[in-house]
């Protein structure tokens, strides 16, 4: 199976904006480098 | 070593956002408020690295929103790079010289950042609301997509002749950005549909959280290349889309109990909202019955630490 494109529902479900935007922050900054290398907010250090 | 290096070896994924809210005025403020905190995340997913911001349709009183096309041209001005899309735009219920000219407007005010998602909906009492047979439904999806496609890629006058919609002699303006047209993602839920957006070399997009879907999804996906492959297109080419709920927290015990509390709330939501809409049926029992523990351990969805869904985002990709 290849998925190539993950669109993420977070705020839903009366998640609130300042815990949305935690939650998007770690995975932008955690998450998102290891699969675009130089384009991400802080790179991961392996 | 915080998560494999494995990870960094060129392995490609696409991140996007998606906005299909149940608002409420305790949680979000006023609807001014609430318009702007999401405007604000755009911004923020843009300085994160994420691809794409995607506002649905809906006409349903506070659920997602009436005309995501606004949303869309508000967080064009505030973004240069982010990708912009719709999650999706329910082309039955709309003429499709307005969409394909109003969406047209949103590639060239994007500066070619547009990102088309398409469907049908799932709320039933949206059709006679807007006075549209219900049983035209799936005509008129596939009629509407026809016409948007001629649109965007006739230069000078074009003529249609469908079922519903007839024109002679139309100018589309203003012409799309993206050549030959941008990215239509076209709501998949079974083989059929994934056939069809194949047969017109379309991108998927798929909710990967509703019913057994994870036995479903890998079989679709090879029927989908296969048909690509059938029409002469290139699988290459095109994006599978998987669409589902994600919470990611340092502490994976809080990751999967909020994860678990919000995608619940929303499952019962949407099940209360789809029986409401159309009265009972399995999917909507199944959602607002449905455990998010279980979807996650069927990776349906994603609930985790950085480190877990880095894997298992990995694993979304065939890896």
């Amino acid at each position: 199976m290849k998925i190539d494109y993950l669109q993420l529902e977070v705020a839903q479900g009366g998640c609130r904006p300042d815990k949305v935007v935690d939650v998007l922050r770690l995975f932008g900054e955690k998450v998102i480098p290891h699969f675009k290398q130089g384009t991400g907010a802080g790179v991961l250090a392996a | 070593m915080q998560v494999s290096d494995r990870f960094n070896k060129g392995i490609k994924m696409k991140f996007g956002i998606c906005y299909n809210v149940d608002y409420q005025a305790e949680v979000h403020g006023s609807p001014a408020d609430y318009y702007e905190s999401i405007l604000d995340q755009c911004v923020l997913l843009e300085e994160l690295g994420f691809d794409s911001a995607w506002f649905s349709e809906h006409h349903s009183g506070p659920y997602s929103f009436g005309n995501p096309a606004l949303m869309i041209a508000t967080a064009a001005t505030r973004t240069r790079r982010l990708k912009l899309g719709t999650g999706v735009s329910l082309l039955p219920l709309h003429h499709p010289i307005v969409l394909s000219e109003e969406y047209a407007m949103l590639d060239q005010l994007t500066g070619g950042r547009l990102e088309y998602g398409v469907g049908r909906g799932y709320l039933l009492h949206e059709y006679p609301w807007l006075n549209i047979p219900l049983d035209e439904s799936a005509p008129r999806y596939r009629e509407a997509l026809d016409f948007i496609i001629q649109a965007w890629t006739t230069k000078g006058k074009m003529s249609f002749e469908g079922e519903f919609f007839k024109v002679d002699g139309y100018k589309p303006f203003p012409n799309v950005v993206q050549q030959p047209m941008p990215r239509i993602f076209a709501s998949a839920v079974s083989a059929e549909s994934f056939a069809y957006a194949a047969s017109k070399n379309l991108d998927i997009g798929v909710a990967i959280f509703v019913p057994g879907m994870n036995e479903l999804l890998p079989g679709y996906i090879a029927e989908y290349e296969s048909a690509l492959a059938d029409h002469g297109f290139a699988r290459s080419d095109r994006q599978v889309m998987g669409i589902t709920q994600m919470y990611c927290a340092e502490d994976p015990e809080e990751a999967l109990a909020e994860g678990c509390r919000y995608a619940e709330n929303y499952f019962k939501f949407f099940g209360t909202t789809m029986i409401e809409s159309g009265g009972p049926n399995p999917v909507a029992e199944y959602m607002m019955q449905v455990k998010a523990s279980g979807l996650n351990d069927l990776n349906q969805t994603l609930f985790g630490t950085p480190e877990e869904l880095s894997t298992r985002s990995s694993g979304c990709a065939g890896i």
